[in-house]
């Protein structure tokens, strides 16, 4: 399995159709790590109940019928060892029994959670915008990766030594228990029968209150660095107050949220303290009377005793895992649905589309035209008003276009159009005399290039934000980075090209950040290019030097130049306007 | 939330270069004590509580060892009924008493946190200009968020757990050493290894913690940044190769998982064996004695309770470790961050013995820069001995490119930075002798950023709510801004939404200035930025701003030709220097550095819409 890469199997839709599925792929691990949590089990048993044999022992009052004539011929000294060896063993063992969960169950709990989070971009990346903006939000997403993946990946392990220790633990601590006295351990268990019941209903209301208070930290996380990044402002408008003010009653609300969940934590102390008490109560006032009236010995009195606190655990844990079990396939529930949403098809590579385009001569000389619509409209989903007249163009290889228009005149979304990345719309669209369907994915991204108005960077060095997915040598890229005006700034870093951009980095200015955008476009030499008012935040000098590059350089390539103000347009051979009625 | 987990990252990388925290070092924890005022009752009751609940427990233990050892051999039925009733009585105590204990800790020290971060939002607001420009933004985020997280875990419910289980274990060995100190001399030492074996292994949990953390922080903002870059994805179909890095990075993360899990497989199930230890010892003790018959049954029985609750402070040791190595290193990083020096201390190495200190009144609002130098990092000048006059009144532009000195000479009025030389007077008085709040109270800002709030549109307009209804209504009729509220169908009283969400880039703009007009500022500075907003409300803002300008000394970083138009006078800036001044008129006939601006915007044909 390459890194990145999921095996593509088909994905249950359900959630419990997927446990099911990775449970049986990995059955193996799941049936060692279930003896194992056995084994264990049994050693923890076993340890307390050699506590009480030793009691025995020393009370001179051990029942020799456990060890089945064994201990018959044994002198006291031969007996002592024997009891202590099967302690300091089970002990020993113990340990070995909980390294074999472990590197067993507790290992396959990681694998199903990065399993979850591979998958998550695997989709993701392929959602429809419209899908991003409205239902998988950031938020949304940031949500499932972190809180729903650790809540679901307990469910392939964690939930499941619970499980098996609980089903164990408890059948087993009883079998002892009834092999010391039958009706005490019955009447033990029975004082604490609620404990599951509490337990799973404090678990439940302290999940949900954990989640509210981490999500008033977000808030208030997201205030702070609002409040830091404002710092400038607040000095100069005199706010700081205002945000203080602010800042103090969320931190406020945090901690109380935060209080309540932690009391909810602590109130787990009362109630399962009550049901020990209860049966601790049980187990002096009849275990007691028995050992007085010779029923138990002393030593079996202390082994109960012991064996009652292990009992507390399953019945404890049973509460637990029913609510993880619970929390756990909700989770899982929600990343599914992320997983099964329908994806945007003109992004996948799919059999039918094809990968071929004329070489750069063929375009040159070929009498069809780089882009070609005819009466291209797009309707407001809401009003189903126009947003620009039907448009009608034709772009020859090496034509430049100059689009213009006020705010809210859908320049941008007519780029977005005509490079093939919005589809919704009226009339046609053709790239090479075909349909942008016709293309794979990848090989229009290849040939039109897009640089849009906002200028976003990942947080990586000023090369790896040029590179990406391609390499290019560092004599091109500063060829790149001149054509873009930038080369100068970037020269000025002491890391020049490794300089590292992002909060932990340098503050790039707007304009330089376009300038870098642009850049990178540059770089793929696309031969169709949209400038979507790219270099809107450059100062004039520099924005001059920016036109007269691109001109140059980009002889053969198609430009489309969008920009609110006509000085932009001066190398435009055409200009059309989306000014209502204008043309 | 992304950006959080990029500073978490990277602060994690400082910490890996600088020194280790070390366990011992207690001090860094000092200055929470600053902050824990008015809690010390509460926390030193809660402590009492606790202890006395550690005591009772031990009671327990100690009578169940009575009870087998000598009144159930010897069939004593009274002692036998007393002594269960005080048992059961000592556990029921001992439960609620803990629970309470723990419940009050954990309230007052949630308290304590809340008093710190307020401590640290306040020390941010004194923190100078300068502070802010040479540290990552990251990086004072962090110290508010996530460091002060870290301390939190810890107080509100590591420590908790730490002090009940170190009672219970202090309870334990104080009650063992009064019955037999020998056998419990040899129980405490048996102790030992497991407390070295946790101490050996310290710092290669620290290091493993840090490196999950460091690589589900990286899953994070790489999540993260391309959820915000999807359209730069799309546009140069990175689909694929986003997902090689993410699942690298995903990948990364599950190979250190794995190392972690390998490493707690071997040391947890090791630590709970090496805590076994006592009970291993107590029963070789019991197995000498009864060889030689000396062995007391009661004490014995008694032991083995008392070694399962010493046991228990080192197994939460263990468990805790690492939340306790995060703290330290957090309240480090807090206690370090907390030195800086304030506004106050930069501005007082300047303002020298200034007694004067003028903070009430109305300036009138001249400006004079007299021989200015500005350096903001000491060596390099931004400044270079400017010098001008601004009457009251007087409408200044202020041209030049990126990084000429425009923006420093607007921060210099307003006091953000101190200055190296030269002398700055507004209405004849050095800055230095103002108070800066109401120096800055004096100036109104108009720029692209608008502070915006959660609240009512009256509450945005007016923060400290000292204005009538009248006042504000007569300001929000004069901007136009009332024309737009009732267009949106909206009041004085109706609500915006975070950041003003519910409103256009426009829109928000002109709140901030009818904001400043309730304000009535001396002196406007306007950063009139290439904002994207409809013609409409364009031509309302003009007016607005047209109308707050009246009267008062407006300084304009000036991007339009038709901007410069209102301007009484033009300063030119290049590198730092003030090159040209004067008139619209007579700097385009004979201004040559202004005339080089003009033409790279225009061409000469475009003057109407050109860019300066």
């Amino acid at each position: 399995m390459s890194k990145g890469e999921v095996e593509n199997q088909i994905l249950p839709r359900t959630a419990f159709a997927y446990w099911k599925q990775y449970i049986c792929q990995y059955w193996w691990v799941y049936f060692v790590g279930t003896v194992t949590v056995l084994f264990t089990n049994l050693m923890q048993v076993l340890s307390t109940r050699s506590v009480g044999w030793i009691v025995d022992y020393f009370t001179d009052t051990l029942n020799k019928e456990y060890f089945v004539g064994a201990l018959k011929n044994f002198s006291s000294g031969q007996t002592f060892v024997l009891v202590f060896s099967i302690f300091i063993g089970a002990r020993i063992f113990l340990a070995v029994g909980r390294y074999g969960w472990r590197i067993t169950m507790a290992r396959q709990t990681h694998i199903a959670a990065n399993r979850l989070r591979l998958l998550l971009w695997k989709h993701v990346r392929f959602l429809p915008k419209s899908a991003l903006d409205s239902t998988y939000t950031r938020g949304h997403l940031m949500n499932a990766a972190n809180s729903d993946v650790s809540t679901a990946m307990s469910i392939f392990g964690f939930v499941l030594v619970g499980l098996v220790d609980i089903i164990f633990l408890g059948i087993i601590t009883m079998v002892a228990m009834m092999f010391i006295d039958v009706s005490l351990s019955i009447y033990c268990l029975l004082a604490m029968i609620y404990l599951p019941f509490i337990v799973k209903r404090l678990a439940d209301k302290e999940g949900k209150q954990y989640n509210i208070a981490q999500d008033e930290l977000s808030e208030l996380d997201d205030l702070s660095s609002q409040y830091i990044s404002t710092m400038r402002l607040q000095k100069l408008t005199q706010t700081g107050q205002v945000w203080l003010q602010r800042l103090y009653a969320r931190a406020e609300k945090y901690r109380s949220e935060r209080f309540k969940a932690h009391a909810i934590s602590l109130s787990f102390m009362p109630s399962m303290g009550s049901a020990a008490f209860l049966s601790l109560a049980v187990l002096y006032i009849l275990g007691t009377r028995a050992v007085i009236q010779h029923e138990i010995s002393i030593g079996d009195f202390i082994a109960l005793l012991g064996l009652v606190s292990l009992l507390q655990d399953p019945l404890m844990g049973l509460g637990f895992v029913v609510s993880d079990w619970k929390r756990g396939m909700n989770s899982l529930a929600r990343l599914l649905e992320i997983y099964h949403a329908p994806l945007d098809q003109s992004l996948l590579t799919s059999e039918g589309g094809t990968d071929e385009l004329p070489g750069d001569k063929q375009v040159m000389d070929s009498p069809l035209p780089v882009l070609d619509c005819q009466s291209l409209s797009v309707q407001f989903s809401l009003t189903s008003k126009l947003l620009f007249e039907p448009l009608s163009l034709s772009l020859k290889a090496g034509e430049r276009l100059g689009v213009m228009g006020a705010v809210g005149t859908g320049k941008s979304t007519l780029v977005n159009i005509l490079s093939g990345l919005n589809r919704q719309h009226h009339g046609q669209v053709l790239f090479h005399g075909q349909a942008f369907s016709h293309y794979q994915h990848p090989i229009l991204r290849k040939k039109i290039g897009v640089v849009a108005q906002k200028p976003f960077l990942f947080a990586s060095s000023i090369r790896d934000n040029l590179c990406l997915d391609s390499t290019f040598s560092d004599d091109e890229l500063w060829h790149f980075l001149e054509l873009a005006q930038i080369h100068e700034d970037i020269n000025k870093f002491p890391l020049k090209l490794d300089t590292s951009l992002g909060e932990w980095g340098i503050n790039l200015s707007g304009g330089q950040k376009q300038r870098l955008t642009l850049a990178r476009t540059l770089a793929r030499m696309p031969e169709l290019l949209f400038l979507d008012d790219c270099i809107s935040a450059v100062d004039t000098i520099t924005e001059e030097r920016i036109l007269r590059n691109l001109d140059r350089e980009l002889k053969h390539s198609t430009l489309v130049w969008v920009a609110h103000r006509e000085s932009t347009l001066k190398y435009c051979h055409n200009v059309i306007s989306l000014d209502k009625g204008s043309e | 939330m992304h950006t959080t987990n990029d500073y978490i990252l990277a602060d994690e990388q400082d910490s890996k270069r600088g020194r280790r925290y070390q366990l011992s070092d207690f001090r860094s924890f000092l200055f929470i004590y600053k902050y824990s005022k008015g809690q010390r009752k509460g926390l030193v009751f809660s402590l009492a509580v606790l202890f006395f609940a550690s005591m009772i427990g031990v009671l327990g233990a100690y009578l169940t060892g009575e009870l087998a050892g000598k009144y159930l051999i010897n069939h004593d039925y009274s002692k036998i009924i007393q002594c269960i009733s005080m048992i059961l009585l000592a556990e029921l105590v001992a439960i609620f008493a803990q629970w309470f204990g723990r419940y009050q800790l954990t309230f007052y020290s949630s308290n304590v946190l809340y008093q710190v971060r307020q401590g640290l939002l306040d020390y941010i607001q004194e923190l100078p200009m300068g502070f802010y420009d040479r540290q990552p933004q990251g990086r004072i985020v962090t110290r508010i968020t996530h460091d002060v997280e870290n301390l939190e875990e810890f107080f509100t419910n590591s420590l908790g757990r730490i002090i009940n289980a170190a009672f219970i274990g202090v309870s334990a060995s104080l009650a063992m050493l009064i019955s037999s100190p020998l056998i419990a001399l040899a129980i405490i030492f048996s102790i030992i290894p497991s407390f070295i074996f946790i101490s050996a292994t310290r710092h290669y949990i620290r290091s493993l913690n840090r490196d999950m953390s460091r690589h589900s922080s990286v899953i994070n903002s790489k999540l993260s940044e391309f959820i915000s870059g999807i359209d730069v994805i799309r546009s140069l179909g990175l689909e694929n190769w986003s997902q090689r890095e993410y699942g690298t990075a995903v990948n990364n993360q599950l190979a250190t998982m794995m190392t972690a899990n390998r490493y707690y497989a071997i040391t947890r199930p090791f630590v709970a064996f090496l805590c076994g230890m006592p009970l291993v010892i107590l029963v070789l003790i019991g197995g000498y004695q009864h060889l030689y018959g000396i062995l007391n049954i009661a004490l014995f029985v008694a032991f083995v309770r008392y070694c399962e609750k010493f046991i228990g402070p080192v197994q939460v040791l263990a468990w805790e470790i690492h939340v306790i190595q995060k703290a330290f290193a957090a309240a480090e990083r807090i206690s370090a961050f907390l030195t800086h020096s304030t506004e106050d201390k930069i501005f007082a190495e300047d303002e020298g013995a200034s007694v004067l200190q003028k903070n009430t009144g109305r300036i009138s609002g001249k400006i004079q820069f007299e021989n200015v130098d500005m350096s903001y990092d000491g060596k390099e000048n931004v400044l270079h001995s400017v010098n001008f006059t601004i009457s009251p009144g007087d409408v200044i532009g202020l041209v030049g490119r990126t990084g000429c000195g425009k923006t420093t000479t607007i921060s210099l009025i307003s006091r953000l930075y101190p200055f190296q030389s030269g002398n700055i007077l507004v209405d004849d008085i050095p800055v230095q002798q103002y108070q800066r709040n109401f120096l800055r109270s004096q100036i109104g800002q108009i720029g692209q950023d608008v502070v915006i709030f959660k609240g009512s549109v009256r509450d945005n307009l007016d923060f400290g709510q000292i204005k009538s209804s009248k006042e504000i209504l007569r300001a929000v009729e004069m901007t136009g801004l009332a024309a737009i509220l009732k267009k949106n169908d909206m009041t004085l009283e109706s609500e915006i939404l975070e950041g003003g969400s519910n409103l256009s880039v426009g829109e928000r703009q002109l709140l901030s200035i009818t904001r400043i007009l309730l304000k009535d500022p001396a002196i406007l500075i306007m950063d009139e930025a290439t904002a994207n907003i409809d013609p409409y409300l364009e031509s309302i803002i003009h007016q607005a701003v047209k109308k707050i300008m009246h009267g008062r000394t407006c300084l304009i970083i000036a991007h339009r030709l038709d901007t410069l138009r209102d301007c009484d006078t033009i300063f030119v800036f290049e590198a730092g220097r003030l090159v040209e001044q004067g008139k619209l008129n007579h700097l385009m006939l004979h201004g040559e550095k202004f005339g080089h601006l003009i033409k790279a915007g225009s061409e000469g044909s475009l003057m109407e819409d050109g860019k300066l």
